[in-house]
């Protein structure tokens, strides 16, 4: 700035022609102040509000668009838990399921297995009885038969008639309680 | 000017730095601003004395002044804080 | 350039102030000179240019409009918001239109045809100081209070008081006379100063061509010096442009902070 300075003295040092360059012309100071002042309405009020909107839209459009992708991420991380949720329910339910299926089957089986023991010892008891009676049937038969038989051969054996019922059943109790202390 | 506040936030990054180099850059304007008028009232001070009372080292001592004042506004505005 | 042409041939005249004062290029009114030409073209062109860039301000910029936002954003960022701080977006507007008024104003300095700097006729950097002037102190008074805001400029905190009466004149007179007087004087005389040095080559160069056959290969040296010179002012002028908005820039600054 200094070097333009020095030249510029010097030159209008040399030559004094025109009027003296810092005595401001009026009408230059109207003119400047006018167009400046036109210059500043017409910026003012038809550029930088627009420049400015260009601004905000374009901060706007950058944050909706964030806007957009976080509503999205945040559905997408519902519906993943939603998911989850359906799954885990269907696996608690599968799971309670079986444990039914398991407890009826067992439930069935116990059920089942009773009724076979009872049904067993009930045959096994009736066969029991049977056998009883038919052991006691055959018994009975048994002694009167074996009575009469003995009583025969006894007779014959002997050669003796025992007519006597109280000897004949004195011989009888005899031979019974004799077989009887034998066995 | 009466725009509606400040609804632009900060477009630049690297804002404070920024700020304070081109706060140097006006520094230097300002610097040179008090100087001149130190220089230039004290000094004409001199020499409105020397013209009225017939000496001629009052406006090297207004100068001196002048020099100093500017000086002592500079470091106080701008390296006492 | 009327001046040149009354040149006569005797003799290298150097250019001198005479080459700023220009005659009405039409009737006899002040108002038709080239400088208040070219100042109102400043304008037209200016206008035209960033109300077209901006009228879509589309999301998606094009190339107009993108250039538009370049100089605006530039302003907005670098002279704007980082100087005035969190107050920046009313200043915005007045810092923008004398950033381009300015710079366009200078630029017709080299120009082809144009070839003028207006803000070389010291009016209208006069007249835009003024409104710079006017600008910071009624923002400074609206904001404090006329008794706070003189308080602020002349009294420092700090200082034992008789020193007041040697701080207190030229803090006055920086913040009135000083500063608004360097801020128009520094656009002026860099822009005269450029256009004195370009005018200095240019016509050495036409002179030297009109002369004998050897001293011709001279004038292409002082053209092609003079082309150089044309860039080394490009710079300046957009340089001084941004001298005068970032200083409007600080003295606004200095007016809306709450301490001086």
């Amino acid at each position: 700035m200094s070097a333009h300075l020095v030249m510029a003295t010097m030159h209008t040092a040399a030559e004094e022609a025109g009027p003296s360059p810092i005595i401001p012309h009026p009408a230059e100071i109207v003119v400047g102040l006018v167009a400046f002042l036109i210059l500043f309405w017409l910026l003012r009020t038809k550029a930088v509000p627009m420049f400015e909107k260009a601004y905000s839209d374009r901060t706007h459009a950058i944050q909706g668009g964030l806007e957009r992708a976080e509503i999205a991420q945040r559905e997408a991380e519902i519906a993943l838990q939603k998911y989850q949720t359906q799954l885990a329910d269907a696996r608690g339910e599968a799971a309670k399921l079986r444990d039914e299926a398991r407890q009826e089957g067992a439930a069935i089986i116990e059920a089942m297995r009773t009724t076979a023991q009872e049904e067993a010892a009930r045959i096994t008891e009736s066969a029991k009885a049977a056998i009883e009676a038919d052991r006691k049937q055959a018994m009975n038969a048994l002694l009167g038969e074996v009575g009469t038989i003995a009583t025969e051969l006894a007779s014959k054996i002997v050669g003796e008639s025992l007519e006597d019922q109280a000897r004949q059943s004195r011989v009888v109790e005899r031979f019974l309680s004799e077989m009887e202390s034998s066995k | 000017m009466a725009s509606d506040g400040d609804k632009g936030k900060s477009s630049l990054p690297n804002n404070n730095a920024k700020a304070s180099a081109i706060r140097e850059d006006g520094a230097f304007w300002s610097i040179f601003a008090y100087l001149i008028s130190g220089l230039l009232f004290w000094g004409g001070m001199g020499a409105l004395a020397d013209h009225f009372l017939n000496t001629s080292f009052l406006i090297l001592i207004g100068l001196l002044i002048g020099l100093s004042a500017g000086l002592g506004l500079i470091w106080m505005r701008f390296i006492r804080q | 350039m009327s001046a040149m042409l009354n040149r006569s041939g005797a003799g290298f005249a150097p250019p001198s102030s005479a080459d700023f004062d220009f005659k009405p290029i039409f009737g006899n009114s002040i108002f038709t000179t080239k400088p208040v030409f070219l100042c109102f073209l400043s304008v037209i062109l200016i206008a035209t240019f960033f109300i077209l860039s901006a009228r879509k301000a589309a999301i998606v910029p094009s190339r107009l409009q993108f250039a538009g936002e370049s100089v605006y954003g530039f302003v907005r960022g670098t002279l704007g918001e980082a100087v005035i701080g969190p107050e920046f977006m009313r200043f915005v507007p007045f810092l923008f239109s004398l950033f381009t008024f300015v710079l366009t104003n200078n630029l017709f300095g080299i120009v082809p045809f144009l070839q003028f700097p207006t803000m070389s006729r010291i009016g209208f950097p006069i007249s835009i100081t003024l409104c710079v002037y006017v600008c910071y102190h009624w923002i400074a008074i609206r904001k404090h209070g006329f008794i706070k805001y003189m308080k602020d400029v002349c009294f420092m905190p700090g200082i034992p008081a008789p020193v007041y009466i040697i701080l207190t004149p030229v803090e006055f007179a920086t913040y009135f006379v000083t500063r608004p007087l360097t801020l128009a004087m520094r656009l002026f005389a860099n822009m005269f100063a450029g256009h004195l040095l370009l005018l200095i080559f240019t016509l050495g160069g036409e002179y030297l061509l009109k002369s004998g056959a050897l001293i011709k290969i001279f004038s292409l040296f002082s053209f092609t010096f003079a082309i150089g010179l044309s860039f080394f002012e490009f710079g300046i002028q957009c340089l001084q442009a941004y001298i005068f908005t970032l200083l409007t820039a600080l003295y606004i600054a200095g007016a809306v902070a709450d301490e001086h």
